[in-house]
């Protein structure tokens, strides 16, 4: 019934095709709602513990779960057969390995929608998934690119993934600091935006911890030591104490709001330097993280 | 900093150390910690410290933990030790870290010999610097304390605390101490011959307690590829930095306005009377028979390509005044040194050592580092990393407990306390 595991364009296609419709009606479900007495629409909307679905909005929804899950399935199927097929794990050029970006994008997005109720994680995830389905489907010849033989590790697809999560979600809870900043300073401010972004901030830093784990094992396996303190793990060390210390300022001082906002908004600032700015310094050169 | 927290000694904002102790008096503290570390610094003659080897370095983590052992149990109501176990205490150990993590990126490491200023308070060898000792220190007293605070007695709701806080004192801990008995040598194979002796970074010797005999060394390709170049600059003709083909007999391919046929390809190979035969001699080359026509023109080339190799000259196919059709050198897809380990007890054992599967001989992991690289795969030696880390079991213990505490903070979140009310400006 299924075309064979080279066809990949194929399962591409279905993949891509339920996991967008999918997160997009679940997403939708955002706006079909009836907002309990006294609350607006939009409050409503950001308070999504207080708000009663609309008929059509549940139908909605379990339409876009039996996609989601009708994609996954898919997926995981192609990837057995394609296993199966070359006889070995499917980890060895960069093509192969942007599959499993996809799988687990669309795979951990899911549960950590299905956990959390983010539904614009859900959409992040998938439309990330798709991206790397999409380069693999332009390029090809991608599927049988070289993958330098350091980077021919089990390691490398978990590392590379969490780090995806965890910058999505700190990103999206440094955008509540901001906002949280400027509703303290110029309108009023409702310290449920601080524990929307408590919860961003915990499930962003377990991924952030798993991305640091994940590259320490990896490093003492490829070259024996577990950190070297070459400057993109030197800053990505420091980006993770910033967060730890809003986790902790924030369980110390529940009821102060403006060191909290501004500690999130700086913490954002040094993961960015830790993401992109480390590959323009000049210490950076020797660093086996920059690529060209 | 706390104007919106009621204290209930307001006086004591004006005098420092009078209880109760809160986030002034910690960075006090992270303050003098590191002035005390850069004076240590600059005045013992060595740059900075390291930790001793075994047993020592055990005795000394065992003081260590008994002495937080000790401060809990006996004087854990003295205000200093509780303070040493709340936020304020540890939220300044970590910005200290944090300090000292910033100077180490951006003075330039491992130059214990720079001199100056920084050098002499050891900025320019952070890592094992007094200063980061006394801060990692007073990190592991806080963190030390905070965990035995939430231990005992047990509680179930603590065991993500005690996953986190007590998964990564273990990391710290046992890394640091580890680093005392970590030993990281280099041996030199070459083929056909065994090795007892291995060398450090300051080319020291040692004898090993095992021996390693170079088989061969290999490095595995990947196809080579087809490019266009341009004659007069020495760079590919079309810039677009599009993805070469790979070379594959058989395979018909287009290159910009050419069409490139691939009769024939031999991963190594030499030519003979006129033709070109596979070879498995020294340095013989990937050669490919391609046929290539011009789109526009119809004009027709054909002939042998080759890379060449450290033995061999590159062939190339002139396709009109200017470009030339060449094959690339091929990337490596694995580096691996196929050997013989010889231990006075075992018997002989065959072992592949490649990139990323270092093998396991008496206790030593073994690294593929190197190679004669204007040999490339035919390099007749292959230099090899040994390293010895008994305090691995340890740290993977802490790194265990730190990914399930991960998992925890995952799946819990933040356990919304009951915070009263929420005071709003
Ligand atoms: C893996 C890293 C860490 C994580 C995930 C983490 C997480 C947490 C969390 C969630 C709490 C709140 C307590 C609770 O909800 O039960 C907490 C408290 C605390 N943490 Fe950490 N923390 C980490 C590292 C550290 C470090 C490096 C220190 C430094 C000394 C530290 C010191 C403390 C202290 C003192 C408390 C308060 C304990 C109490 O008052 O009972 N933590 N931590």
């Amino acid at each position: 019934m299924f075309a064979d595991y080279t066809n990949f364009p194929f399962y591409a296609t279905i993949v891509s095709g339920t996991w967008l419709i999918g997160a997009l009606l679940i997403w939708a479900t955002v706006f079909m709602i009836r907002p309990v007495s006294g609350k607006s629409k939009l409050g409503a909307i950001l308070d999504a513990s207080s708000v009663v679905r609309t008929p059509a909005g549940r139908v909605t929804g379990i339409a876009g779960n039996v996609m989601v899950i009708g994609g996954l399935l898919v997926f995981g199927y192609y990837l057995t057969f394609l296993w199966l097929g070359l006889g070995r794990a499917p980890m060895r050029t960069l093509g192969e390995t942007r599959l499993w970006y996809s799988f687990f994008l669309g795979l951990i997005g899911y549960v950590t929608y299905l956990r959390w109720n983010y539904k614009w994680f859900l959409v992040y995830s998938v439309l990330m998934a798709v991206l790397f389905m999409m380069i693999n489907l332009i390029s090809p010849e991608n599927f049988s690119k070289t993958l330098m033989p350091a980077l021919q590790s089990p390691w490398f697809v978990p590392h590379v993934i969490v780090y995806i999560f965890a910058y999505a979600l700190l990103g999206a809870a440094s955008l509540v600091a901001v906002y949280g900043l400027w509703l303290e300073y110029f309108r009023t401010f409702r310290m449920k935006l601080l524990q929307l972004a408590d919860n961003l901030v915990y499930i962003g830093f377990a991924f952030l911890t798993l991305g640091l784990l994940f590259g320490a094992v990896w490093a003492k396996e490829a070259w024996g030591h577990y950190w070297t303190w070459d400057p993109k793990e030197t800053w990505a060390f420091i980006t993770w104490m910033m967060y730890l210390i809003y986790m902790h300022f924030r369980y110390f001082h529940p009821k102060k709001i403006r060191t909290p906002l501004w500690v999130l908004a700086l913490a954002f600032v040094i993961l960015l330097i830790a993401w992109f700015g480390v590959n323009y310094l000049p210490s950076a050169q020797s660093s086996v993280h920059v690529y060209s | 900093m706390d104007n919106k927290e009621i204290s209930p000694n307001q006086n004591s904002r004006s005098r420092l150390f009078r209880p109760p102790w809160k986030y002034r008096e910690g960075f006090i503290v992270a303050l003098a910690l590191m002035l005390l570390g850069f004076a240590i610094e600059a005045v013992t003659p060595q740059p900075g410290i390291s930790i001793p080897s075994f047993p020592f370095n055990m005795y000394a983590g065992m003081a260590f933990v008994t002495t937080i052992v000790f401060l809990h149990l006996f004087y854990r109501d003295m205000h200093m030790v509780r303070w040493l176990s709340t936020i304020p205490s540890a939220v300044s150990a970590i910005c200290l870290i944090v300090l000292l993590t910033i100077l180490m990126g951006v003075f330039e490491q491992d130059r214990p010999d720079a001199g100056g200023i920084h050098g002499a308070i050891g900025l320019t060898h952070m890592k094992n610097a007094w200063v980061f000792l006394l801060a990692q220190l007073y990190l592991l007293v806080s963190l030390g304390l905070a965990i035995l605070k939430r231990a005992f007695p047990f509680r179930k709701k603590n065991t993500g605390f005690l996953l986190n806080h007590l998964g990564l004192w273990i990391v710290i801990a046992g890394g640091s101490l580890g680093t005392g008995d970590l030993q990281r040598y280099r041996m030199d194979l070459y083929e056909d011959e065994p090795v007892w002796y291995a060398y450090d970074s300051q080319s020291n010797y040692y004898e090993m307690p095992f021996a390693l005999e170079l088989i061969n060394f290999d490095i595995e390709e990947y196809p080579p590829q087809l490019a266009i170049v341009d004659s007069h600059t020495g760079r590919l003709t079309d810039d677009s930095q599009r993805p070469l083909p790979y070379i594959e007999a058989g395979k018909t391919t287009q290159l910009m306005e050419w069409t490139i046929h691939i009769d024939e390809f031999y991963p190594m190979a030499l030519p003979e009377n006129g033709r070109v035969a596979y070879s498995e001699e020294k340095g013989a080359p990937p050669y490919a028979r391609v046929r290539v026509a011009n789109n526009n023109t119809g004009e027709t080339h054909e002939g042998w390509i080759s890379c060449g190799s450290f033995m061999y000259d590159t062939k190339l196919l002139w396709l009109d005044g200017r470009n030339v059709l060449v094959m690339t050198l091929p990337e490596p897809r694995r580096y691996l040194s196929n050997v013989i380990a010889l231990t006075p007890r075992e018997d002989p054992r065959e072992l592949v050592i490649e990139v990323n599967k270092p093998p396991k001989v008496a206790g030593w992991r073994l690294y593929q580092l190197s190679y004669n690289q204007a040999m490339g795969k035919w390099s007749d030696v292959s230099v090899i990393e040994a390293v010895r880390d008994p305090w691995l079991p340890v740290v993977y213990a802490g790194i265990i407990m730190l990914f399930a505490g991960a998992a925890y903070i995952f799946w819990i979140g933040k356990e919304i306390k009951d915070e009263g009310p929420v005071t709003e400006p």
